[in-house]
């Protein structure tokens, strides 16, 4: 039995003395950020300046022969998997267009995008000069969803979403603020309330 | 999903926070540093058993989770992230100790967060426990301290520690197993 103690009262008797709060110095906070000077520390830097190893070009060589062979194999490959066979009463009447084959056998093509909707992001200010998107949906980098500006000061982006709630911020010439025209805010710990979205099936 | 009593390990507000660094805001991290530092202390002072070392891990923890905050792969839970950094920093502290000397001397951490209206009993009884704790193999210790000090599931366990669930139940009964004995001799039982 390995699960013999988790109600022992005497261990949990050392565990709540355990749980007991030790306390550094007031100044280890001051001490932290201090070390993070970026006199000492270089400040992070973006995700995208660094490529996974796994998405890094690397060389290979093979034969024309072999390369053919590979070719042949890989187009019977994506030939398979964008085809299922189904029986003609399970079709749904907005699936994609199905193909009869000889046999009584029906195939059609899987849909290659799942169910997301395009919400617009809609910023007015002629002064600006950077606006982003940041969010839950995102990971909150300012570098996926940056708005394009129009000759009248509107700044605009449509990010494909699937149903669901999002908590976001715009981040306007770097600062974040909560977006004025959103329907919902929810509360942050860090100043600006988070803006909410939130995505339905249409 | 995890669902620790004791750390709060996944909170988009930390993910906010991480954006702002990113984004060349350093100042944001002092929220981090505030949120995480004194349920983290106590972690790595029970580890350690001394302030000095936990205040020096928990600070380097700090530090390197700053320096890599672009690897963090899901900012919203940067909590269990830079719990991870410094169970790893914990671990390596205690093996570097383990070659320095075997025997736990006295140390302040068992008075350290004793309130003064306690009486002398009830301090002598927590420096007992911290003695026994720190014979502990530092695996058993860490599993131990996750288990029933900062009570986790061993779910969760396993995807801080990266160790299976079967291997950290054993651990924990060692764990206890051995803490009462320690302990039962220390009190003449």
């Amino acid at each position: 039995m390995v699960s013999e103690h988790e109600h022992d009262p005497f261990i949990e008797e050392i565990a709540g003395e355990l749980r007991r709060p030790v306390r550094f110095d007031s100044t280890f906070e001051s001490r932290v950020m201090a070390s993070l000077d970026p006199s000492v520390v270089p400040l992070p830097v973006e995700r995208k300046a660094s490529t996974p190893w796994i998405l890094r070009p690397r060389p290979f060589y093979v034969s024309p022969l072999a390369g053919l062979a590979v070719a042949a194999g890989l187009v019977a490959i994506i030939t398979m998997s964008v085809m299922r066979t189904v029986p003609d009463t399970q079709l749904a009447a907005n699936d994609p267009a199905p193909i009869v084959l000889p046999g009584n056998s029906t195939i059609i093509p899987v849909a290659a995008v799942p169910t997301v909707y395009a919400e617009p992001f809609t910023f007015i200010d002629s002064t600006a000069r950077s606006v982003a998107v940041v969010g839950s949906f995102n990971g909150w980098d300012s570098t996926k969803n940056v708005l394009t500006r129009s000759a009248d000061g509107v700044w605009s982006t449509t990010i494909m979403l699937a149903p669901g709630r999002y908590e976001y911020q715009l981040m306007v010439d770097g600062k974040l603020i909560a977006d004025p025209t959103a329907q919902q805010t929810a509360e942050s710990e860090f100043g600006a309330a988070n803006s909410v979205l939130i995505v339905t099936p249409r | 999903m995890l669902n620790s009593r004791g750390l709060p390990l996944q909170n988009d507000s930390d993910a906010a926070a991480v954006a702002r660094v990113l984004a060349g805001d350093t100042a944001a991290y002092t929220a981090l540093v505030t949120k995480y530092k004194t349920q983290y202390a106590r972690f790595a002072a029970r580890m350690l058993g001394n302030r000095e070392d936990a205040e020096e891990a928990l600070q380097d923890a700090f530090v390197r989770a700053f320096r890599s905050l672009a690897k963090c792969d899901d900012p919203a839970r940067f909590g269990s992230w830079l719990f991870r950094i410094l169970a790893n920093r914990c671990r390596t502290s205690g093996a570097r100790r383990g070659r320095r000397e075997k025997t736990f001397v006295r140390d302040e951490i068992a008075l350290l967060d004793a309130s003064e209206d306690h009486p002398e009993e009830r301090a002598a009884w927590r420096e007992e426990i911290q003695l026994a704790l720190a014979q502990l193999d530092d695996d058993q210790r860490e599993a131990f301290l996750l288990k029933h000090v900062e009570e986790m599931g061993y779910e969760e366990m396993s995807e801080l520690t990266g160790v299976g669930v079967s291997a950290l139940k054993m651990r924990v009964k060692r764990a206890c197993e051995r803490l009462r004995v320690l302990l039962q001799e220390a009190n003449g039982v």
